[in-house]
């Protein structure tokens, strides 16, 4: 198990060396240009000025140059600073990731609250009114984007109810209360997006299982439906279900990225989004990384869960 | 009586409306509703008109004023950089120039004053220049930035707003402008400055009260001592004090306690900002804008014009003002028309162009103005002359190409499609294929349908056009919008900050947009120059105006209408003095929300 985590750190290194080097020659080499976006239209004439900023921000060396000397920063936790603000990436980000972290724990976790109960249902009742509603209740959150859930939402909230999610930000230890409350309708929604796949992977999973040998077994035992279903169908048949939520953190990510524009959370998405539409190469840089290194990693822990989760698994 | 019954009214409505929203909720879900509420928001524009304006309307009520609270409003997004010399941006130069910093003029607001015609003092108490070439400054004593380390509150000096010109120069994407006329800039001593320019240059004031250009920095920013970057080192003598930075929550300042400027109210006299604390939340998206302000957690909000009178039913105590849109040149443009094998080289062919555009349709169209005033929205509309656009800045100088004060020159913004054939055939056009240039994206969706929305009126001219859309970063910006494409450009013209810009610019072969069409008209060029030294305002107006009549008989810039149509702004209805002190552009938290005041009671949570 040990050479196995070991293996797969080291594997890690060049998959996130080959995502950075990605991303840095794709700002490189678009046609958009920050010095144009610093001097505006106002100054795009000013050649003098543009080669001062190429040269203040180091724009004036070599791509490979560029890369290397960004490189090494990263590896002293140093991602730079803006381009446009100034301001320190690592300080902003500190900042920043504490507030997606805690959107993405909460959506996730009201989604498996959520949708792994839902499906459970859906399968032991089986072709009933109430799995059809189940299960049409989950396409429906398949289909539906998850910006157009939110902006009903507060349309909705706004014409009938009067009704405003808070407006700003608090961190969960300052005011826990505040926090929650503008948590709770982007976790709702992005936890609401999320659940569709589980619900749909939980209820064929379920059946599957349910119609194997040890279940019968189990039922001619005489137990209660509560074990069975807990107990002998439900852990077997979550094995997929944990390989979706580890493949879901990208979903997330991008989940996050539309939900705190909407609602107002000042999260590494956010941030992203900004930095993106500015051509502020070097937060971009240090948000991909950040972004890669998180799925990376999620993909490590959901393959070490199956051992957890299912005997039978070694490494 | 009567209010009590239209309030019964009013809730019996909004609670049937809750219960379809409930039962559609429970028949199809959250989309249904969203669709349900669409259509019911789209049937009650239909057959409600706006109510009527409440409150005290827009009248001055300083000697009323009282004190204290807090406003709220929203920027759509961070301020890129909290130095206003290191970027264009509007949102630091609003937010951050706008607030901490001062210049050393700036607009006059009131009753009866147009908006951006009087430049009054701000840091300078007072200026003289004999000749229009030497401009000498006195600055207001004792003023103080603010009390914040490592500055401390000290006192403004002439060293102050040498060195920020010198860094200007050095630094600022605007510094265009101060490098083909500033000479030099010395401190005679601590309250005087002096600038000598290289040409008597009249309009130089305008050019320090613009808020675009010469915020006041300490000797210290502007030696490096301060980062002014960052938020701690945002100090400026503005009316407002930066207090809390939170990028994508908000951007939070109190009062000045020390801004120079003090009024008469009925309390005695009263030191502007009347408030105590503005609060900028950060939301970008336009359904939480609209939400935050239904649910008042803001206290302005300008909505889309479709949006008008569903807000004002959803808060009917609201109080409103039409506004005019920002100072914008939407315009067509012909690259070397000197150049022999132009097609645009011939004057007709121009005017055929400007002919071809429907411009009140084109407004119809997009502002959906009669709609708007049907429903009981007055909505001010008016078309660009060239090259002085319409709107909020630039109403002093602009001549209405509809008035008679045009003279024949008029007659070239009539919509007649027969005629612009005419004019091409004239003109010796047999059909060639003409590449129409323009960029895509980056200005909107609006300005991307309306430039599809004149391909049609092009062609039903004559003209026969092939649609050349561009990237605007390495095509349109770097290419076309300096003048190197070949066949027709249309696009925005660079929002310049003062008239005279747009003329020296645009039409004077040293201007920097020059080459947009080269305009070849000696005469012109003699009165843009005689503009910039004629001291009589009158009189330069005049001047400006006979530009507009020349400029317009030769087309050399055909304008059009993108956005010329204005919206309405809603305020709560505790705010006041929001329609008397009426300035455009950058300055409005010095020029116009210092004035502002919120009547509420004074145990009110404010």
């Amino acid at each position: 198990m040990q050479g196995y985590i070991v293996r797969r750190l080291l594997l890690m290194v060049p998959t996130l060396l080959g995502v950075t080097l990605f991303v840095f020659l794709l700002t490189r080499f678009t046609p958009a240009d920050v010095v144009d976006r610093l001097t505006g239209e106002v100054g795009y004439q000013d050649e003098a000025l543009k080669a001062q900023i190429r040269e203040e921000l180091g724009l004036n060396q070599g791509v490979l140059t560029q890369y290397f000397k960004w490189l090494g920063g990263v590896l002293h936790l140093d991602l730079g600073e803006s381009f446009i603000s100034g301001r320190d990436i690592w300080d902003e980000l500190k900042n920043r990731v504490p507030v997606s972290v805690e959107l993405g724990a909460l959506a996730m976790l009201f989604s498996i609250l959520f949708g792994i109960p839902i499906g459970v249902i859906s399968a032991i009742r089986q072709d009933t009114w109430l799995d059809y509603l189940l299960r049409g209740g989950s396409i429906l959150l398949l289909a539906v984007p998850v910006f157009f859930l939110a902006i009903s939402v507060l349309a909705v909230g706004a014409w009938w109810f009067d009704w405003a999610p808070p407006s700003r930000y608090t961190a969960p230890w300052e005011d826990l209360q505040n926090n929650l409350a503008i948590m709770a309708t982007p976790a709702i929604i992005l936890g609401l997006a999320l659940s569709g796949a589980k619900i749909r992977l939980t209820r064929t999973q379920m059946l599957e299982v349910l119609r194997q040998d040890y279940i019968r077994t189990a039922w001619a035992k005489g137990l209660s439906e509560r074990v069975v279903i807990l107990r002998h169908a439900l852990r077997n048949a979550l094995i997929p279900v944990v390989t979706v939520i580890g493949l879901q953190i990208p979903v997330l990510v991008a989940g996050a990225v539309i939900l705190e524009n909407i609602f107002l959370l000042p999260g590494v998405g956010r941030y992203l989004v900004q930095s993106a539409a500015s051509f502020d190469y070097p937060v971009v840089q240090g948000i991909t990384l950040l972004i890669a290194t998180v799925v990376v990693l999620s993909n490590l822990v959901v393959d070490l869960s199956y051992a957890a989760l299912d005997p039978r698994v070694r490494y | 009586m009567l209010q009590e019954q239209s309030y019964w009214q009013r809730a019996l409505r909004r609670r049937l409306s809750r219960r379809q929203a409930l039962r559609l909720a429970a028949a199809g879900g959250i989309t249904a509703v969203a669709a349900g509420s669409a259509l019911a928001c789209r049937e009650e524009q239909a057959v409600e008109e706006a109510p009527p304006l409440v409150g005290p309307g827009p009248q001055d009520t300083t000697f009323e004023a009282r004190p204290g609270g807090t406003y709220r409003a929203i920027t759509t997004q961070d301020p890129p950089n909290l130095d206003p010399y290191l970027n264009t941006s509007f949102v630091s130069q609003t937010f951050i120039g706008g607030t901490v910093y001062s210049r050393l003029a700036k607009w006059a607001t009131g009753p009866g004053i147009e908006p951006l015609s009087q430049a009054v003092g701000d840091a300078a108490e007072a200026w003289e220049t004999p000749d229009g070439q030497v401009w000498t400054f006195k600055l207001r004593p004792n003023m103080k930035f603010h009390n914040k380390p490592p500055l401390n509150g000290r006192t403004l000096d002439a060293e102050d707003v040498k060195t920020s010109m010198e860094r200007f120069m050095a630094r600022s994407p605007n510094r265009g402008i101060f490098q083909t006329l500033v000479d030099r800039v010395e401190a005679i001593d601590p309250l005087t400055v002096r600038f000598t320019l290289k040409i008597p240059y009249v309009p130089f004031i305008d050019l320090m009260a613009s808020p675009q250009l010469l915020w006041i920095f300490s000797k210290e920013a502007n030696a490096g001592q301060i980062d002014t970057q960052k938020p701690e080192g945002v100090i400026g003598t503005g009316p407002w004090v930066l207090d809390k930075a939170q990028p994508s929550v908000s951007w939070e300042f109190t009062k000045n306690p020390e801004w120079y400027e003090v009024v008469q109210t009925r309390r005695g006299p009263q030191r502007l900002p009347f408030m105590d604390r503005l609060e900028f939340l950060v939301i970008g998206e336009y359904a939480q804008i609209m939400a935050q302000f239904l649910a008042r957690n803001i206290h302005v909000f300008a909505p889309r014009n479709e949006d008008l009178a569903q807000i004002a039913q959803q808060v009917p105590d609201a109080q409103r003002l039409p506004g005019n849109p920002a100072w914008l040149l939407s315009f067509y443009y012909f690259g070397d028309t000197q150049d022999p094998n132009n097609l645009f080289r011939d004057v007709r062919m121009r005017r055929a162009l400007s002919m071809a555009l429907d411009r009140d349709g084109l407004i119809e169209a997009f502002g959906q103005v009669s709609r708007l005033k049907q429903q009981g929205f007055e909505i001010n509309t008016g078309w660009n002359n060239t090259p002085i656009p319409w709107g909020d800045g630039g109403m002093f100088w602009w001549l209405d190409p509809k008035s008679p004060d045009m003279g024949p020159a008029g007659q070239w913004y009539r919509y007649d499609p027969a005629e612009a054939r005419r004019l091409l055939q004239a003109a010796g056009y047999n059909n060639q294929e003409i590449t129409f240039n323009f960029t895509t994206v980056i200005y909107g969706t609006t300005f991307d349908q309306f430039t599809e929305a004149q391909i049609p009126m092009l062609r039903n001219a004559g003209f026969n056009i092939r649609p050349n859309p561009q990237d605007y970063a390495s095509q349109y910006i770097t290419g076309t919008f300096a003048g190197r494409f070949s066949g027709l450009a249309y696009g925005y013209q660079t929002p310049f900050t003062s008239v005279d810009e747009y003329l020296f610019n645009m039409l004077h072969p040293q201007g920097t947009r020059y080459a947009q069409s080269r305009p070849n008209d000696p005469e012109t060029v003699r009165l843009v120059e005689a503009q910039r030294v004629e001291r009589d305002v009158n009189r330069r107006r005049e001047l400006i105006r006979e530009i507009q009549r020349r400029v317009s008989d030769q087309m050399w810039y055909v304008p059009s209408v993108m956005g010329r149509w204005g919206g309405m702004t809603f305020w709560h209805n505790f705010v006041r003095n929001w329609g008397s002190f009426i300035t455009a552009g950058y300055g409005v938290y010095t020029e116009t929300v210092t004035r502002y005041w919120l009547d509420l009671p004074e145990t009110a949570a404010r």
